[in-house]
């Protein structure tokens, strides 16, 4: 039987941590996405710890739940290659869980589309410009490696699609062997997901990414990236409020999707806001 | 939003320059207004009108004066104090239907700002400054939002020009509010402020710099002892100090040298070369 269930999806990963329910992230995103989104269906990958913590409203929220096999690997971010194997859509957006949207994206389907794989490039600030400060990327300079960010990447199921997970399931589980390649590694660095696709765009070449249309990314809301001190989160840096499903942060509408990086902005005031939007109508 | 008015009801009858000024016990802010008021009326070929106070006693003679009281003080490191409230009213009270509205220490050199007026718009800021060392005072705080210029503002009579200068009253008035939301550094009310939470709101919460004056406005910081010109140089001397920029529409921060007889002559010899 097909693995495939529809034509076109949102997925999320969902592995709880002891720090973070990232099962009442990806909760949020699917009620979002509910929202926002005509084309919004939406499963969530998740390890059996995560799937058991689950209560009927977030179940029944989700189109599709979908267990990570037994014996993946327990670092989390190693079991993102598994999105190609247990995506229930022939066309997939995976997303970070800690990611809104605060309008449709339908019409960004059609410029994925002009790809196999679609990795966004680059990350913008709160004002809509493109992040440059590249403290955080010295290791992607370095090494000239593409500027991609996974938080939101498209991938349809092609060969190209295959092989480029496979690579990247091949980098994760070899990274001791990849690693003394890369200039000014931290030999104790744990392989990211950006790191690793990004390492996977760059044996691939160009046709998993899309660089010149730059509004496939997000706003990325890391304090530092945005200009602003580390030492603090951006929700106590500056002011945060919503207008229906736009996100207004220091004064400034957002109208690409926000990956909001610091978790507690998942408030349950959130959560029922949305619940109200789309359970109450279902 | 977007612009309202379009260029081609701009005609040159209808436009004018218009500039507060009103003295304080440190600054005489008229005597300013009265230099830079000649140099704008000459190399943009407009009438200029004054808005001041009562008390004052301006030597140019303005197309037009207008009188208001003044309100509140400003004061900077304990010395120059100036009165910068209700610059708002400038929509209300200008005669003209297009209008350059500049502060008193801006020196017009050329006619650059004439060329806007065949472009599509209902105002325009400045969103830049740069001085010697380049762009300078990009953000209002350092978690604030970007700069904005009220030094110098071109506007429309149009509904959005004039929410905008109604929004900027609003905030005048309410400025500690706005100063917290805004994450603003200084403690004294700027026009500069206002204007740029004015056309932030009103632009739908974004900074829209598209819509803003499109090239950066250039401020001499520093004191000026003497300041000499040419066709292409502006020739700025302090001390033993010496500075040669191109000549442009200049900010100038030192107010003293604007009462200087210095100045007074720089004034004339651009008058009578122009």
């Amino acid at each position: 039987m097909s693995q495939h269930k529809e034509q076109q999806g949102f997925v999320s990963f969902a592995i709880n941590t002891s720090e973070v329910d990232y099962g009442r992230l990806a909760y949020l995103q699917c009620l979002n996405v509910k929202a926002t989104q005509r084309a919004n269906s939406y499963a969530v990958i998740a390890d059996e710890a995560t799937y058991n913590s689950f209560n009927n409203r977030q179940l029944n929220a989700f189109d599709y739940v979908i267990r990570l096999p037994e014996g993946f690997e327990q670092a989390p971010f190693t079991a993102e290659p598994y999105a190609f194997s247990l995506t229930p859509f022939k066309e997939t957006v995976k997303l970070e869980s800690d990611l809104l949207f605060t309008r449709s994206i339908d019409h960004w389907w059609t410029a994925f589309r002009l790809r196999d794989v679609c990795l966004s490039t680059g990350a913008k600030t709160y004002l809509g410009l493109p992040g440059a400060i590249r403290k955080y990327r010295q290791l992607f300079d370095a090494n000239h490696l593409p500027d991609v960010y996974t938080g939101l990447m498209y991938f349809r199921y092609t060969k190209t699609a295959k092989h480029f997970f496979d690579l990247a399931g091949s980098i994760f589980r070899d990274w001791d062997g990849v690693k003394i390649y890369l200039k000014d590694i931290d030999l104790d660095l744990v392989p990211t997901t950006d790191v690793v696709y990004a390492l996977t765009a760059l044996m691939i070449g160009e046709e998993v990414t899309i660089p010149s249309m730059d509004f496939i990314n997000f706003v990325h809301m890391k304090s530092g990236f945005n200009g602003w001190s580390d030492a603090r989160s951006w929700l106590d840096t500056v002011m945060h409020e919503r207008a229906g499903d736009v996100i207004r942060i220091n004064n400034v509408n957002q109208y690409d999707p926000v990956h909001y990086h610091d978790k507690t902005y998942a408030t349950q005031e959130l959560i029922e806001y949305y619940e109200q939007r789309v359970l109450a109508g279902s | 939003m977007k612009n309202l008015e379009k260029s081609e009801k701009s005609t040159s009858t209808a436009r004018g320059v218009v500039v507060f000024a009103f003295n304080t016990e440190t600054v005489d802010y008229v005597r300013i207004a009265d230099g830079t008021s000649q140099l704008a009326s000459r190399y943009l070929d407009l009438p200029v009108t004054l808005i001041t106070d009562h008390a004052a006693d301006p030597k140019f003679r303005y197309d037009n004066i207008i009188t208001i009281d003044p309100q509140g003080d400003n004061f900077r490191d304990g010395s120059v104090q100036w009165r910068n409230r209700g610059r708002h009213w400038a929509y209300a009270l200008t005669p003209y239907q297009d209008t350059i509205l500049l502060d008193t220490d801006y020196l017009v050199l050329d006619n650059s700002l004439n060329t806007l007026f065949e472009t599509d718009f209902d105002y325009r800021l400045m969103h830049h400054n740069t001085n010697y060392a380049g762009a300078v005072y990009e953000q209002m705080g350092e978690t604030s939002l970007p700069f904005v210029w009220a030094t110098v503002i071109l506007f429309r009579k149009s509904k959005r020009t004039e929410l905008l200068f109604d929004l900027v009253g609003k905030i005048e008035r309410n400025y500690n509010y706005y100063r917290a939301l805004y994450n603003i550094r200084e403690g004294n009310y700027r026009n500069d402020y206002a204007f740029a939470i004015a056309n932030n709101i009103l632009s739908g919460y974004t900074p829209n710099e598209l819509q803003g004056i499109p090239w950066s406005m250039f401020t001499i910081d520093e004191r000026i002892d003497q300041l000499l010109y040419d066709d292409n140089f502006l020739y700025v001397k302090h001390d033993n100090d010496a500075r040669v920029v191109p000549r442009q529409n200049t900010h100038i921060m030192d107010k003293q040298y604007l009462q200087s007889p210095d100045f007074e002559q720089l004034v004339e010899a651009l008058i009578e070369s122009a």
